[in-house]
């Protein structure tokens, strides 16, 4: 039984070591030249745009608005484009506003192996004015505009849910209404007979009905044959942002390498080493157990990598901005600090003399509580960090309406990668260093061979 | 030097840091850094032939003082080369543009032109006092739970340092209000309150142990055994914390450098705060609170029932007081027979009767 658990520390350094070649290398296969990810490594990480390859747009709003053009309306569009590119998966981008030309200066990160329909393809969707109208009738015009009057528009919309019909379980957007949409949507329904009501973003036909009862809960709802969910999620998020002052126009996409440009691999690497050569300090200190902490670190590293890269093809990854890395390497210090006081516990216990065992589980004990006090209060910054700094899309948009509603102006996008890392990172740090480098201990000082206090940093002439 | 006059001085070095930061910050002030300070951005088209990076770079160091980058490119279909000029400021004009494009070459023209407006420093700056107040009253609410209010309070003390040693070492580099600031600041307060709350539950392992019961002692030997711990963590730090900075010299990345140098500080400062100062300020508030409730329980005792019990007990329990830095009278390291009733945490209330 007790060779069974010796052996339980050797089955987690492999799986430990399993898991951090597949999330650093990842699992690739060749198809003649065309490469296939299994699982993602490090060279799949998306870069942000403050360490890699990026495209330059100009945004111009369309020449035929008749809206002013001022910096309040550029400034608030500013803020649309950036939440609508968000919730594209973008979370690192900049976006600056030219008053005097009228213009945005927008940066995209671009990653190695874009491709430019689908660069292009995101600028269409999120430079369109967003403008929601219900319509009598679905006719055109011969430009493809619609020419039915509108019944109610983004103006009456309180508010949009993705979800799913009742009748069909299809991907669905529920368009909420104001009082005044309400009667409006009502009063014109009221008066329609097998008459077509359509719904329409911008100059795209979104769905259409055949009304024969009127319409008196203030809701529409919005569904079509091609719509998936992560479509209705989408549409849902930008009625939800509302319509921008004007629809904007590019002529150029140019993609720039800045001087820092394809390092962020070169980074993790150098950092890599700094962690190689700290564990190798730990090893030289504590022996067996700087083995342990060294492949606690490893374990977190891993991780680390994976909760940008999403390690399996079919989670969306993130993108890494220099405040990322910085996550990554202050949760590697935070793992090495509580290894390094479970080690030093440890030998401190031995000069007690008391027996090796009760000196291992003593060096365990007590320590959890410090560290997850230590966790729950990075916890909490990071909370509210992710709370501040996080995406329009995050879950915590309820938290951003106190802060808007509090006057608090939102600092930006660049910092929501460290804010990320820091809290979900936390919860595995935690996982790594209060069970799994526990279990290593135990397990490892529960062999015979190694039941010696010099092997766990005691001094070579403690004998229990 | 006793551990408490060391706590004493370590606090008024942290309390001597912020107020340093808050004075460099409102005297000399942080330069605003892009993406909140105001700039230029032009982009070079060079149709027909290879872009000369060379002869822009001659020509922009002719044509300008201001700092500038440039980011090397294309069309994303090809089509034509092309270059993103990036000047802090907005000294360089349409003009100026115009005439270092002409002697580039007949092949090269203005793309775009833009003088983009900084974003608001003034957001970044409430978001930033925002986290670090709900942090602090949150994790003080929490601490304060879990180890007594007043050692919850002891440890703003190495934060705040944190954050103002943090902010005085931005300044000292060259920083200004950016990404980097808010990395390094939020970093540097999380990373203060980590440690924090690892010495405490240090302190109070050490204060529930057999060998050390009194608050200095539980000071000293915290402070001891924090020592060989902290400066092995001080070396993982500057290891981490200076490869990075040192990528960043070389990888000219200025974000990179801007936020490692800061963060070392705040998490040295931490480190060093919370086992210098956070641990036995709050032991040594403890005491205070002690000899205070035992001076009200001697003062009230023989008014409320002065001919049942003449002076024994009160007697017995001061005797117990530790006078503020002195060491108590020592303990045989007996083992008790109810070792848990008889430990005290460190920061909760005295259980000393009234």
């Amino acid at each position: 039984m007790k060779k069974a658990k010796g052996l339980v520390f050797f089955v987690i350094a492999l799986l430990i070591l399993g898991l951090a070649y597949t999330a650093f290398f990842g699992v690739y296969t060749w198809y003649g030249a065309t490469e296939n990810t299994i699982i993602r490594g490090v060279k799949s990480l998306l870069t942000g745009i403050d360490l890699g390859q990026t495209a330059q747009v100009i945004p111009t709003p369309e020449a035929d608005d008749e809206t002013e053009t001022t910096a309040e309306n550029l400034t608030t569009d500013r803020d649309i484009i950036e939440g609508r590119l968000s919730n594209l998966g973008y979370t690192s981008l900049d976006l600056e506003v030219d008053v005097t030309n009228n213009q945005i200066v927008l940066t995209l990160p671009l990653t190695g192996d874009y491709e430019v329909y689908q660069i292009k393809s995101d600028l269409e969707s999120v430079c369109g004015k967003g403008y929601l109208t219900v319509r009598n009738g679905d006719d055109t015009d011969d430009n493809g505009s619609p020419t039915g009057d509108i019944i109610v528009s983004s103006d009456d919309v309180l508010g949009a849910l993705a979800g799913r019909t009742t009748s069909d379980q299809e991907p669905a957007i529920q368009v909420v209404l104001d009082d005044d949409g309400t009667s409006a949507l009502y009063s014109a329904t009221y008066q329609m007979s097998d008459d077509t009501l359509s719904i329409w973003m911008d100059d795209t036909e979104l769905t259409a009905y055949t009304i024969d009862e009127a319409i008196s809960n203030g809701r529409v709802v919005i569904t079509n044959d091609s719509l998936t969910m992560d479509d209705a999620s989408a549409m849902a998020y930008k009625i939800n942002l509302g319509p921008m002052s004007f629809g904007f126009t590019y002529d150029n996409i140019v993609e720039l390498s800045s001087a820092s440009a394809s390092n962020l691999q070169n980074i993790l690497l150098v950092i890599g080493c700094a962690l190689a050569l700290i564990c190798i300090l730990l090893i030289l200190a504590y022996r067996l157990s700087g083995v342990i902490i060294s492949l606690a670190l490893i374990l977190e590293s891993a991780f680390s990598v994976i909760m940008f890269t999403s390690y399996f093809p079919v989670f969306s990854p993130k993108y890494v901005t220099i405040s990322g890395v910085f996550g990554m390497v202050l949760l590697g210090l935070i793992t090495v600090s509580l290894g390094i006081w479970q080690a030093e516990r440890i030998k401190h216990g031995f000069s007690d003399k008391t027996s090796f065992d009760t000196t291992i589980k003593g060096g365990l004990k007590g320590m959890s509580a410090a560290a997850a006090d230590g966790f729950i209060v990075v916890g909490i910054t990071a909370f509210f960090t992710i709370a501040a700094f996080g995406t329009s899309n995050y879950h915590l948009d309820w938290f951003q309406s106190i802060l808007e509603w509090m006057n608090v102006v939102p600092g930006g996008y660049s910092i929501y990668p460290l804010a990320f890392i820091l809290l979900y990172g936390l919860l595995i740090d935690m996982l790594v260093v209060l069970l799994v480098q526990r279990a290593m201990t135990n397990t490892l000082s529960s062999i015979n061979a190694f039941k010696k206090p010099f092997l766990f940093g005691g001094k070579k002439d403690v004998v229990l | 030097m006793s551990y408490y006059k060391k706590a004493k001085l370590c606090a008024v070095i942290c309390a001597a840091i912020v107020v340093i930061a808050a004075v460099l910050v409102l005297t000399i002030g942080l330069p605003e850094k892009a993406p909140f300070s105001d700039s230029t951005v032009l982009t070079v088209k060079c149709a027909d032939i290879p872009f000369d990076y060379s002869a822009l770079d001659t020509e922009l160091a002719t044509a300008t003082d201001l700092p500038y980058t440039v980011a090397a490119g294309q069309e994303i279909t090809g089509e034509y080369e092309a270059a993103s000029v990036t000047f802090d400021g907005t000294g360089f004009t349409s003009v100026n543009a115009q005439d270092l494009v002409s002697t580039l070459g007949a092949s090269y023209s203005v793309l775009s032109f833009n003088t983009t407006t900084g974003r608001d420093a003034g957001g970044l700056i409430m978001f930033l006092v925002f986290i670090g107040v709900t942090t602090l009253l949150i994790a003080g609410i929490y601490l304060a739970f879990r180890y007594g209010l007043k050692t919850a309070l002891s440890s703003f003390v190495p934060a705040l340092a944190a954050v103002g040693g943090a902010l005085i070492t931005l300044i000292a580099i060259g920083g200004g209000i950016s990404y980097s600031l808010a990395t390094a600041v939020i970093g540097s307060l999380a990373i203060a309150l980590f440690f924090s709350a690892l010495a405490f539950g240090q302190a109070r392992e050490l204060h529930e142990s057999k060998h050390v019961r009194e608050h200095d002692e539980v000071a000293d030997a915290t402070g001891a055994a924090l020592m060989q711990k902290n400066i092995k963590i001080g070396i993982a730090a500057v290891i981490l914390f200076g490869t990075t900075a040192a990528l960043g010299f070389i990888l000219s990345i200025t974000a990179l450098i801007d936020t490692a140098f800061p963060l070392l500080a705040g998490t040295l400062i931490g480190l060093f705060g919370a086992q210098f100062c956070a641990v036995p300020l709050c032991m040594n508030w403890q005491v205070d609170a002690d000899t205070a409730a035992i001076k009200k329980a001697n003062t009230k005792k023989p008014a409320k029932k002065p001919a049942k019990k003449p002076a024994k007990k009160p007697a017995k329990k001061s005797s117990k007081a530790p006078a503020k830095g002195a060491k108590t009278p020592a303990k045989k390291p007996v083992k008790k027979p109810d070792k848990k009733s008889d430990s005290k945490p460190v920061g909760t209330k005295s259980k000393i009767k009234k």
